[in-house]
């Protein structure tokens, strides 16, 4: 039988161990952020929603207007490099964007859908806002059972003349509902005003 | 010599369908306006009144509901009144609400008549001003509830239709609405109580009666018809009793001035009303 390795030989093998140990642990660390941010990105893409096996899993797609524009890549913090971004408050940039009724009648506040910092480009894979889960990370916090077809409802209310190519069943229902008031009342205020007019003059006549 | 002196033009299920719908059309405009500008000192005021937020839009609800229902009944009821007997003739009828080439005809010789171009057209039992206002309803009730139910159940609409015809259907509702308001208080209401003819009131739908000398003037083709088939004898009616006259009056004057309150106090905020 061979004798057990002694003294010097246990000692080189002890420092062997420890350097392996470093080495494996500095690999081990840069696997553990890329494993926190696949993880992440699993736990959201797999949380987005439950459906049964005999639906049909739905398209998740942006609402009309909501399309990332393009040749603009998603940033996970859209708003890295704005100056003084700590000292505003959203509706200092986006004012327009507070026009809609879940700001006007709910009270929502941005951060309630948005989310807390950073707050990543939509089209961003971690962006609750992302059309992947949207529908089960923020608008089911308050409409239980919203479904991807949901999600695409237009939060932020599109002004209708403006979105003639990018929405246009709203575009065109709204041109529809003007042009229907203005014909209608014009032509009937005219009709009103005439016959106000003329039956007045007959009226006075007769009674003279 | 002809006893009649008042002619009975509405019956009682008519006024009281037109009592109905007036009172269930004005609980849902202050309603709906209240909720469009809530984020207004006006609209804060409407909803201080009625209550707040929740249960102004919980009482729009339900008017929005029974007005519907209301509609509903009233059409088998109008389906029951006709004369199934004769169907081409209770449709197409001179009795008949459908329009029909004449009244295109007459609505054109009217405004000829404003300039002096023509005489004045003889009406049959229904102008063409009457059809319109009739069949505005047909348009207005279903398209209100249709986009109503799908806002009040955006969930459930977003699994029939895609979530953004909820944004399509907030500009028909809301447009809509407001079509309706500004024509009935500012062409209906203007011009059928306020003419020199009609001064103070328009008593027709209230009274359900119409003096005959009125009528003549107003729809000599009608009353023309009626002596001809020997039945403006049995449409003969009392004049109202003076309290009942005194309640209707007011009760009118009222909705008229709230109907006018509501478009005057809305014209500052009409940008809220768009979505």
């Amino acid at each position: 039988m061979r004798p057990a390795a002694t003294g010097p030989a246990r000692g080189h093998a002890g420092w062997f161990l420890l350097a392996g140990l470093l080495l494996l642990s500095g690999a081990a660390s840069a696997q553990t952020a890329a494993d926190d941010a696949l993880r992440r990105y699993r736990d959201q893409i797999q949380s987005s929603a439950y459906y049964d096996p005999s639906d049909q899993v739905p398209e998740l797609r942006y609402g009309p207007t909501q399309e990332a524009r393009p040749g603009l890549a998603p940033k996970k913090d859209a708003h890295v490099g704005v100056k003084g971004y700590g000292r505003r408050s959203c509706e200092r940039c986006h004012e327009e964007q507070t026009n809609n009724i879940h700001t006007l009648r709910a009270n929502n506040t941005c951060r309630q859908c948005h989310g807390e910092e950073p707050i990543a480009s939509s089209a961003h894979y971690f962006s609750p806002m992302n059309p992947v889960r949207r529908h089960a990370y923020v608008c089911a916090k308050c409409h239980e059972g919203s479904s991807a077809s949901f999600a695409t409802y237009v939060v932020h209310a599109p002004i209708p003349s403006e979105h003639r190519g990018d929405f246009p069943a709203l575009y065109w229902a709204d041109v529809f509902m003007y042009a229907l008031i203005v014909s209608v009342m014009v032509v009937f205020l005219v009709h009103g005003v005439g016959w106000w007019t003329r039956e007045w003059f007959v009226k006075r006549k007769s009674e003279d | 010599m002809e006893a009649v002196i008042r002619v009975r033009r509405f019956s009682g299920i008519d006024r009281l369908t037109h009592l109905f719908l007036i009172v269930t059309f004005l609980i849902l405009a202050v309603t709906g306006a209240a909720q469009v500008v809530m984020h207004t000192d006006w609209g804060r005021q409407l909803l201080w009144l009625m209550g707040g937020y929740e249960q102004v839009k919980a009482v729009h609800v339900i008017a929005g509901w029974a007005m519907t229902i209301g509609f509903v009944v009233y059409i088998i009821m109008a389906l029951a009144r006709m004369d199934w007997s004769q169907p081409v003739r209770s449709l197409f009828g001179p009795d008949s609400l459908i329009p029909k080439w004449r009244d295109f005809k007459e609505f054109g010789q009217r405004f000829l008549w404003f300039v002096g171009l023509a005489k004045a057209p003889r009406f049959e039992r229904w102008t063409y001003l009457e059809k319109f206002d009739y069949w505005a309803v047909f348009w207005g009730i279903p398209l209100l509830f249709i986009t109503g139910l799908m806002m009040y159940y955006p969930v459930e609409t977003s699994r029939i239709l895609p979530g953004w015809t909820l944004n399509v259907a907030a500009v028909l509702h809301r447009a809509e609405a407001v079509l309706a308001l500004v024509y009935i208080v500012l062409i209906h209401l203007v011009f059928n109580h306020f003419r020199r003819s009609t001064f103070p009131l328009n008593e027709t739908m209230f009274s359900g009666g119409v003096p005959l000398d009125h009528l003549e003037q107003e729809k000599p083709d009608w009353v023309a018809r009626l002596r001809k088939q020997g039945r403006l004898a049995r449409m003969g009616v009392a004049a109202p009793v003076l309290w009942f006259r005194a309640v209707y009056l007011l009760f009118a004057y009222a909705m008229i001035a709230f109907g006018l309150y509501l478009v005057l106090a809305a014209l500052p905020y009409a940008r809220s009303f768009h979505p």
